[in-house]
């Protein structure tokens, strides 16, 4: 049958350069690179005519169509307002004779949420939370859970730290069931509830990041873990949340969350804000009060971190020689 | 004709290639024609699988009108989760298919983007409702048995997300070869337990993926039998049992 064909046609990858003329729109995407890849398709950053927009590729026409369904009609009740990607088409791409078929939306820059808190420290963290919070919440009051959070689905903006979500391949509405998740971030895989997409599925997956970004949990844990019983994953989580973190309120926050004690997402996002603005008073005098932090004193923290690379051993090398020879020749004169 | 719409699926998980009995593609073909879809996930970790394991599994998918994915173990869950998923709607969107050439000529992915999203919406949501049974083919001769675990985990947490669905679900778990000779074994486990079906096997002997795809499609047409049968008891639901329980 054509159809069980058509789902095993796997996409080539597209080198840059690529022209890729649209079907039914006359728009034509010349690749720019690959950005990444998700469960429904791989994303590339495009020229669409003059303007540098994302496209999303799939072999699956249906998923294509059913995601930017989703997010065409979230956006007419929430107009874009920086939650979901600005969408452009929904169309097939002719290449080497095979259609495939796509869409286009907003190319969304930004850092990844452990490049945001490398650059800023880790006392943003819950700043970071509450605003995809926040975000999420609105989701959740349109009648739909984001799902597949994770740190791969989001980025942030280093100078104005908002969150964007960047893949909404995984939206569904709440009381169904989640069709894409990742095991790490998946509240059922560490038994701690249903895969039934809600808004404490999405809180949990919150919270796990908030973990995530303080400790992260190691590739071998993980790998363990996949052959264990989801009580036995419990157990894990519950320990490492008592043992291993030692940023006390945040953990016990956090704690509350990944063992469902908010009723709402907006409990645990009020905490986290609280624990911010407590933060910040502490650290006022040498912080000069994060929130009014510009790019250029991010800089200054950046440079304050930096490891030391070849120019400033280079650097210091030149200055012991520089003194080494000065003092001979201070020693020669004086004889 | 949309209420309580019954799929059938068959799920093989193997590592290796048959060598026993009845040709798995001939088999394949056949559950087809009785409404059973079959899909195949094939494992690389140090198994027999090879050139010739992928091949027949690529052929068994095709002939059993579902999907083929070959795999790292570690990616076992997620494979299982989207094949299941996948096959689902693809069998529904053939159903839809048949009816849009009838209707309009055109298959749904050549209809223009604005129309094909309705229909995607719509298999979505059958797709969500609609009972569903799986009957999980498991291949447990001996180089599996490193990855048993792996498989048990996989098979909970396909429940789980099952569990999730609004339309019902049945999973049964069938290994082969059984531990005393025999070609196949169906378990008769439910819910939550049906994983722990998968225990510390040890089979040693032939890979009989023919009889035990035959075993499974069997298993899975009695307990259609059981549901037509129950649902005329109670005679609640008109003259249009056919489509509703065979599609596919």
């Amino acid at each position: 049958m054509s159809v069980s064909k058509r789902l095993q046609v796997l996409v080539p990858e597209f080198r840059p350069g690529t022209v890729l003329p649209g079907k039914w729109r006359g728009h034509s995407y010349r690749i720019m690179r690959l950005v990444g890849r998700g469960a429904n398709g791989t994303v590339y950053q495009v020229l669409r005519d003059r303007d540098v927009v994302a496209i999303k590729i799939g072999e699956n026409a249906a998923a294509i169509a059913l995601e930017y369904e989703r997010m065409r009609e979230l956006t007419a009740s929430l107009g874009t307002a920086g939650i979901i990607p600005e969408l452009y088409d929904l169309d097939d791409v002719e290449h080497g004779g095979e259609v495939y078929p796509m869409l286009a939306m907003e190319f969304i820059k930004g850092v990844s949420p452990e490049e945001f808190i490398d650059i800023r420290g880790r006392e943003w963290i819950p700043l970071c939370l509450t605003k995809l919070l926040r975000r999420l919440e609105t989701l959740h009051a349109k009648g739909y859970a984001f799902c597949d959070l994770k740190s791969a689905n989001l980025l942030f903006d280093p100078d104005t730290a908002e969150p964007r979500l960047i893949d909404f391949g995984g939206l569904t509405p709440i009381g169904q069931a989640v069709r894409e998740f990742t095991e790490l971030y998946d509240r059922a895989w560490w038994g701690r509830g249903t895969r039934k997409a809600d808004s404490h599925y999405d809180m949990f997956a919150c919270a796990l990041l908030g973990l995530q970004l303080l400790t992260p949990i190691s590739p071998t844990d993980l790998e363990r873990l996949r052959t264990r019983r989801p009580a036995d994953r419990n157990a894990f989580l519950s320990r490492r949340c008592v043992s291993e973190i030692k940023d006390g309120q945040l953990q016990t926050i956090l704690n509350k969350a990944l063992s469902g004690q908010y009723r709402e997402p907006a409990e645990f996002r009020m905490e986290l804000a609280a624990l911010w603005v407590n933060d910040r008073e502490e650290n006022r005098g040498n912080m000069g009060g994060p929130l009014k932090m510009t790019s250029g004193s991010v800089g200054v923290r950046k440079r304050a971190r930096r490891k030391w690379d070849m120019t400033d051993w280079g650097l210091l090398v030149a200055v012991a020689v520089f003194v080494v020879t000065m003092g001979t020749l201070l020693w020669f004169g004086s004889l | 004709m949309w209420d309580g719409v019954t799929l059938q699926q068959l799920l093989l998980i193997t590592d290796g290639c048959s060598n026993a009995g009845t040709d798995p593609v001939y088999v394949a073909q056949t559950g087809r024609s009785k409404g059973v879809t079959t899909s195949v996930i094939g494992i690389l970790d140090d198994g027999a699988l090879g050139e010739q394991g992928r091949r027949e599994a690529e052929n068994i998918a095709e002939a059993g009108g579902g999907m083929c994915r070959i795999i790292r173990i570690a990616d076992l869950s997620r494979t299982m989760q989207m094949v299941t998923q996948q096959t689902m709607q693809l069998t529904l969107q053939q159903v839809v298919n048949k009816e849009l050439r009838n209707l309009v000529g055109q298959e749904a992915n050549a209809l223009p983007p604005e129309t094909r999203t309705k229909v995607a919406k719509f298999v979505e949501t059958v797709t969500e409702e609609a009972d569903v049974q799986i009957g999980l083919v498991v291949d447990v001769s001996a180089s599996m048995t490193t990855k048993m675990t792996s498989v048990r985990e996989a098979v909970r947490d396909l429940e789980l997300g099952l569990a999730a669905r609004t339309g019902s679900h049945r999973l049964i778990v069938i290994t082969y070869p059984g531990l005393h000779g025999e070609d196949a074994v169906v378990h008769r486990l439910e819910g939550a337990q049906v994983a722990d079906a998968i225990g510390a096997m040890r089979a040693a002997g032939n890979t009989p993926t023919g009889p035990a795809l035959e075993t499974a499609i069997r298993a899975l047409l009695e307990s259609r039998d059981h549901r037509l049968a129950t649902r005329e008891d109670r005679a609640d639901d008109g003259g249009e049992g056919l489509m509703k329980h065979y599609v596919g």
